[in-house]
């Protein structure tokens, strides 16, 4: 399970409550509906451990390579970064993360150790993503798919010029190869019966989706040339020699509805035009999609609703709309009023009602399952039971329409509830409180914060993108992905202090660019973590060794230190390249010889780590350091050349010699970085080997 | 607070050179601000003398231990293992050193630093000398600056012939602390009293073997 759920007594004995653990955490991963580890795989990435990142996306983004590519971001629109010069490029890290990894053979199956076996209804994101962490859980999981693949809406009704289908496959191999059993082409009811498979397996989550289309029956709504969104976006997925009228008007204002127009565009159509109910202000689908669209000609029509469609010789020839005055009443219900007098009439080939879906429930007719009078699955949201004991629903079957992530999110929380049900026997509800972010920024820290402008990801040109369904939106190159994964704060990741070694020096206080440490009531120094930005500045100087920093931690620099003992141990910059990417190894590597230690600055450089390297028997340590104005931290001090200076003069008073130290700027290029690498090791050569190596060891 | 600076490296290696195991103890209290004796300065200095040693074709087990205060027992008492160690090495100025060896009086005990002056934290590493501890103090006579620890000639009435531009003639970088004590004087409108004479201080309550009781 992807979070640990805590068994808290509830004042019902039959109910149980497990409420998820949630620390602070920093406003991007707060944000995300799935609360993913963000600064973890953005780092990784920067560090240019790609096959980690993409783990540590997927542990609560199941589908990295397509949430990489559709997913809304609101964890860009929380980003600290956006009070300095712009959010970090989050989607496309995680993007980059995927993609660069396409390649990876798949992980080895997960050991079925738990003895349950759970059907899923429905491979869609919601029935992916449970199937991925009770998978991972040790159960045994069976996904019952009625199409060929598995991906749901993503796969039929997304189009291909957002999310092309071999990512969907990948992301779906990816969680196949947990061990998960996919049977395609199997409807329930159809099939399967419904009853069986509540017999069959110990529990049972139906993920159907909403997979129909719903048109409003408006004079006209049966001419020959009337759509509905889900079946045209299907045939523009999967039939390359989709056709469309000339003229087409699409109904609606949500994402899909604009899935559909962009789409029709695509198909040859040369007049689209999308009117929905909203004003501009209101319309549902995301802001840039409407960006978009518009440039790809489309043509936006708020605030009219659809009265009458022209028909002539039992086609549709054309559409009248009346003004929507309002599309919500005084109580915020869905209540549209009209304005008759003002009409709009739209000559038309086709009209595709994009207003909204339901479930298809044909497969649950005359089963033990209980719906309610509109046909909905009884269902209770904070169990995520239905009536009968093990089955559970999730996603937007229950919860409505909404976004992917959100139904990945509703999907963690039923594969907690089925994973606690199969437990304990007992159905409990899954309570996960809003995490709390930290702060934003305060101004004297944005002041000091270096800028680096976001970088974006390419999109291709309206006039050329229309022309076919060809992916829009370009990924990060290695370079990108690593320069915007760099400008990640890793807000709340830093400095804590071990308050019974801390003096109260000031030492921290004084050295620290950002003002995040204080002394605190209690007489210790703390850290705004507000302010911090992870840079260990402080935890290398601090005298009394009381600071310990998330991303940089010390246990973690002595790992990488001690994975070499011989050749040259390099410290720096963890943008710094003097590293190959390496295809097959999907990750950075530094040349032989060289062990980089990459820190989150060059400042985090502890004298004892210099040391500790040469203890190890390197022959000499290099220390690369960014210059001033490419360092992602405004640095008063080179703190870097500041330690390498001291450790030279101390390995001198030793005996080994100061030259076997050396500080280095950083590189634009990988062959730069060799070049003086080289001339280091000429140099050591003629110093010739470490003295700790050939002296006998009592 | 007390300021030390570290002795070199040659200088503690000679002196534990006839010993294998040695511990290495901190004081986490004035030389740990001064950024010479906490829990940092024995890792550094432990690391370095092992390494100097293996150069030396000699290991040597250095003990790494940092306590609170090394100018009180109770918190000697935390120093373990001693019987582990043939010497001890104190990083704690010379109270704390002293105080290592009356704690544990059948272990040679070893300055691992040099104490230098009761000084004033400036900056980041940086301290300049305040306090002489001279028994006997006139600070509300000269503007709040010490005569006896900022003249070079500890001058009670000054300031002498090699005042120079407000620096010291014994260096360029020193201020003339009789420039300053003027300068301060004026700022607080008492320079009327700058030129009275002060007496001359007992010598005597500056001297050695002092001590104060406060418990009756």
């Amino acid at each position: 399970m992807a979070s640990e759920a805590t068994n808290v007594n509830s004042q019902s004995e039959a109910f149980e409550t497990w409420i998820e653990d949630q620390p602070l955490k920093p406003p991007c991963a707060a944000a995300c509906p799935v609360n993913a580890d963000i600064q973890s795989f953005v780092s990784l990435v920067a560090q240019g451990r790609f096959k980690e990142s993409l783990e540590a996306v997927r542990e609560r983004c199941t589908l990295p390579g397509s949430l990489g590519r559709i997913c809304h971001h609101p964890c860009e629109g929380e980003c600290r970064r956006n009070d300095v010069e712009g959010a970090v490029n989050i989607r496309a890290i995680k993007r980059f993360a995927s993609d660069v990894c396409a390649d990876e053979p798949v992980s080895d199956a997960v050991p079925k150790t738990r003895g349950k076996k759970v059907a899923i209804i429905g491979g869609g994101v919601a029935g992916l993503t449970a199937a991925y962490d009770l998978a991972k859980d040790g159960f045994d999981v069976t996904i019952y798919e009625q199409n060929d693949a598995c991906g749901g809406a993503i796969y039929t009704g997304v189009p291909k010029y957002r999310l092309p289908k071999d990512v969907v496959a990948q992301d779906v191999a990816a969680i196949e190869s947990l061990g998960v059993t996919i049977k395609t082409n199997t409807a329930i009811g159809r099939d399967v019966a419904f009853d069986d498979l509540a017999k069959d397996y110990d529990a049972v989550l139906i993920a159907i989706g909403l997979t129909v289309s719903r048109g409003i029956p408006i004079p006209g709504h049966d001419a020959d040339g009337v759509l509905l969104a889900l079946p045209v976006l299907k045939e523009a997925n999967f039939n390359d020699n989709v056709v469309i009228g000339k003229r087409v008007v699409v109904i609606g204002g949500g994402n899909v509805a604009f899935d559909v127009a962009r789409s029709a565009k695509r198909m040859g159509a040369e007049e689209v035009s999308l009117c929905c109910l909203e004003c501009e202000d209101e319309i549902p689908a995301f802001s840039w999609e409407l960006v978009e669209a518009r440039e790809e000609g489309i043509i936006i029509n708020p605030s009219w609703g659809p009265k009458e469609i022209k028909v002539e010789d039992g086609k549709v020839a054309g559409i009248s709309f009346k003004r929507c005055a309002r599309v919500f009443d005084e109580k915020g219900m869905f209540n549209p009023a009209y304005d008759e007098n003002e009409i709009l009439g739209i000559e038309a080939d086709n009209v595709v009602f994009a207003i909204g879906q339901g479930a298809d429930m044909n497969g649950f007719t005359g089963t033990s399952l209980e719906v309610d009078e509109r046909g909905r699955i009884k269902w209770d949201a904070l169990t995520l039971k239905t009536n009968l004991p093990n089955v559970f629903a999730s996603g937007e079957v229950v919860t409505g329409p909404g976004s992917a992530v959100a139904a990945m999110r509703n999907a963690h929380h039923a594969a907690t509830a089925i994973e606690r049900f199969l437990t304990t026997g007992t159905a409990g509800a899954v309570v996960v409180p809003e995490p709390l972010a930290i702060g934003r920024l305060p101004q004297h820290t944005i002041d000091a914060i270096v800028r680096k402008e976001k970088n974006h990801v390419p999109i291709v040109d309206p006039a050329e993108r229309v022309k076919s369904f060809i992916e829009a939106e370009g990924g990060f190159d290695i370079d990108m992905a690593i320069y915007e994964a760099g400008r990640c704060m890793n807000c709340g990741r830093g400095a804590e202090i071990i308050a019974e070694k801390c003096a109260a020096c000031l030492t921290c206080v004084r050295v620290c660019p950002f003002g995040a440490p204080y002394i605190s009531e209690a007489r210790v120094a703390d850290f705004n973590w507000d302010s911090c930005q992870s840079c260990g500045i402080c935890a290398a100087e601090c005298p009394g060794m009381a600071i310990h920093v998330g991303f940089n931690d010390d246990t973690l620099i002595n790992e990488r230190i001690d994975a070499a003992t011989s050749g040259i141990t390099a410290f720096g910059c963890q943008l710094g390249k003097p590293e190959i990417y390496n295809p097959l190894s999907k990750a950075t590597s530094s040349p032989p010889g060289l062990n980089f230690v990459k820190l989150m600055c060059a400042s985090r450089l502890d004298m004892q780590h210099i040391l500790r390297a040469i203890e190890n028997g390197v022959d000499g340590v290099a220390v690369m350091a960014c210059p001033d104005d490419k360092c992602r931290y405004r640095k008063d001090v080179n703190w870097a050349e500041v330690r390498a200076n001291r450790a030279k003069r101390l390995l001198e008073e030793i005996g080994i010699g100061g030259d076997r130290v050396e500080f280095m700027g950083s590189f634009a290029t990988p062959e730069e970085a060799q070049q003086a690498i080289g001339a280091f090791k000429a140099k050591l050569a003629e110093l010739g080997p470490n003295p700790l190596n050939k002296v006998m060891v009592k | 607070m007390i300021v030390a600076e570290p002795k070199s490296l040659d200088e503690i290696k000679a002196m534990v050179d006839g010993y294998d195991r040695v511990l290495m103890v901190g004081c986490g209290t004035c030389v740990e601000v001064c950024l010479t004796g906490g829990e940092r300065s024995v890792n550094l200095t432990a690391t370095a003398l092992r390494l100097a040693r293996k150069v030396d074709g000699r290991d040597i087990e250095v003990g790494e231990q940092t306590v609170i205060r090394q100018c009180d027992f109770e918190y000697l008492d935390e120093v373990k293992d001693t019987d582990k160690y043939q010497a001890i090495v104190s990083l704690a100025c010379g109270v704390g050193i002293q105080g290592i060896a009356r704690r544990f009086p059948n272990t040679p005990v070893f300055p691992g630093v040099n104490t230098t002056f009761m000084g004033f934290n400036e900056e980041y590493g940086y301290y300049t000398e305040m306090c002489k501890g001279c028994g006997e103090c006139i600070l509300h006579l000269t503007g709040g600056v010490c005569p006896v620890a900022r003249c070079a000639k500890s001058l009670l009435n000054g300031p002498c012939g090699g005042t120079n531009n407000g620096k010291c003639e014994i260096g360029s970088d020193k201020d003339c602390g009789w420039v300053l004590i003027y300068n301060k004087m004026e700022q607080l409108g008492t320079l009327d009293k700058f030129k009275e004479i002060n007496a001359p201080k007992s010598y005597g309550k500056a001297g050695n073997i002092r001590s104060m009781d406060l418990r009756k």
